[in-house]
């Protein structure tokens, strides 16, 4: 896995090219004994991120209000996930499991966190410093 | 000017007049004393129990300085605490030393604890630290610990001054997904040693960053692990819990334990339940200082009453 912590913006892929792809995780997520959380909604958007490899997939998660938004969040394996602290308080990004890959440093206001998940599975998250929020992301 | 009883000078002092005048600075007019461990309130107004402020050993809280902070909410956090500090130094009742209650920094960073730390010791008085969770972003707190922790083998600790006893907790540290404070068992163990052979009379005095009661769960304001802490504090007649992290007074009371959360220095945060989520809450730049402030808490030898005043900024 390879990670960033960046603030510099650039450009991000087509919508179009992630649309049917998201469409049919959500399809197999209502079926799926997996979750019981809501329906997972997954966008994209166009401030402050990473620059991601060439058609490297992206996805967004971002801190606001002392939450996580989306709280869960499903994507195919090799996605970059990238979240993006909107609070006037710092947060930390860090995966429960010991040996997680999710692991941030403290993000200050506009900064970023990124990590790419390629193994299928629940990971679970919080910020430690303000550990009531917590965040799933579901690698398919 | 009518001359009465109020310009004569009292014990320190200061006279009355002078007293209720500083003390109508408070946020609240409300002066809580705590006698055997039951606190009773009074209005600053009443000149007799204003009186019972003389006393013979104070000291002073502040809490949550932030150092490093730079948003909107307060953009000059060393000025607000520079300014608590120079309150302190005014304060009728000489403070005998000064306990923070942590978020000492905002990042955790060397240039902030430098900076809290010299600001701090402007004041000339010893001070005691523990830490919140902002100061141990880095290495669990390791230059948190090497600049201000008092022991080599564990980071809590108490002491005993003025016949009070005074215990420093570590509830930020280790903290899980979903939970609040922790105080973990290696530091449950050593308080229960601690405490053990203590007389009941003996006046207790703990300070932790984050509240030893469930003050608002829903925003981690709480303490997983406290129970057993308390279990271990309901055999005295007189404990006072001073807390920070939630940047506002708020209080409870249950037997002979009272629980207070301290005003920032830096920047207010939402009253529970009014805000999403408990950030720092902008308030016009005039009223800044009057929602910042620290606590001044008296202890009366042999008449038992432990005073906690709350003191703004402004």
């Amino acid at each position: 896995m390879t990670y960033f912590r960046t603030t510099r913006s650039s450009p991000i892929v087509a919508l179009t090219f992630l649309a049917p792809i998201f469409l049919a995780v959500a399809a197999l997520l209502v079926c799926s004994p997996v979750t019981a959380d809501p329906v997972p909604v997954s966008r994209t958007e166009h401030s402050g991120e990473p620059r991601a490899p060439e058609g490297r997939r992206v996805a967004r998660i971002t801190m606001a209000n002392f939450a996580f938004s989306p709280q869960t969040l499903t994507v195919p394996a090799g996605t970059m996930l990238v979240w993006t602290n909107d609070d006037d308080a710092p947060h930390t990004v860090k995966g429960v499991s010991s040996d997680s890959q999710i692991a941030s440093q403290a993000l200050d206001t506009g900064e970023t966190f990124s990590a790419i998940l390629r193994h299928p599975g629940r990971y679970k998250y919080f910020c430690t410093l303000h550990p009531f929020m917590v965040g799933w992301v579901i690698v398919q | 000017m009518q001359s009465n009883d109020s310009d004569r000078k009292g014990h320190h002092g200061i006279s009355r007049r002078t007293l209720l005048k500083c003390s109508a600075w408070a946020g609240a007019g409300v002066v809580w004393a705590m006698k055997g461990g039951v606190p009773s309130s009074f209005n600053m107004a009443d000149e007799a129990a204003a009186a019972e402020l003389d006393s013979d050993f104070s000291f002073v809280q502040v809490s949550d300085s932030h150092i490093g902070f730079d948003k909107a909410a307060n953009p000059d956090p060393v000025g607000t605490l520079s300014a608590a500090i120079r309150k302190i130094g005014a304060l009728p009742n000489h403070p005998a030393f000064i306990l923070h209650t942590g978020d000492v920094s905002h990042l955790s960073r060397k240039e902030e604890f430098d900076a809290a730390q010299q600001i701090l010791q402007t004041s000339g008085l010893p001070v005691h630290y523990v830490p919140g969770e902002h100061d141990v972003l880095v290495d669990s707190g390791r230059a948190f610990f090497e600049r201000f922790n008092k022991h080599a083998d564990r980071k809590w600790y108490s002491f005993d001054q003025g016949g009070v006893h005074f215990v420093g907790l570590v509830n930020v540290l280790e903290l899980v997904a979903g939970g609040r404070g922790r105080l973990g068992t290696e530091q449950l163990e050593w308080l229960d040693r601690d405490l053990r052979n203590r007389s009941a009379s003996t006046p207790i005095v703990v300070f932790a960053h984050m509240p030893l009661w469930d003050a608002y769960p829903q925003w981690g304001w709480g303490t997983d692990d406290a129970a057993r802490a308390i279990a271990c504090f309901r055999k005295f007649g007189s404990v006072t819990v001073l807390n920070g992290h939630v940047h506002q007074v708020l209080q409870k009371v249950e037997g002979n334990l009272s629980f207070h959360t301290a005003m920032s220095t830096a920047f207010p945060q939402p009253a529970p339940g009014t805000a999403p989520g408990p950030g720092p809450m902008k308030v016009p730049a005039g009223h800044l200082r009057a929602v910042l402030g620290l606590r001044e808490v008296a202890i009366v030898q042999g008449r038992g009453p432990l005073s906690v005043v709350d003191r703004t900024l402004a």
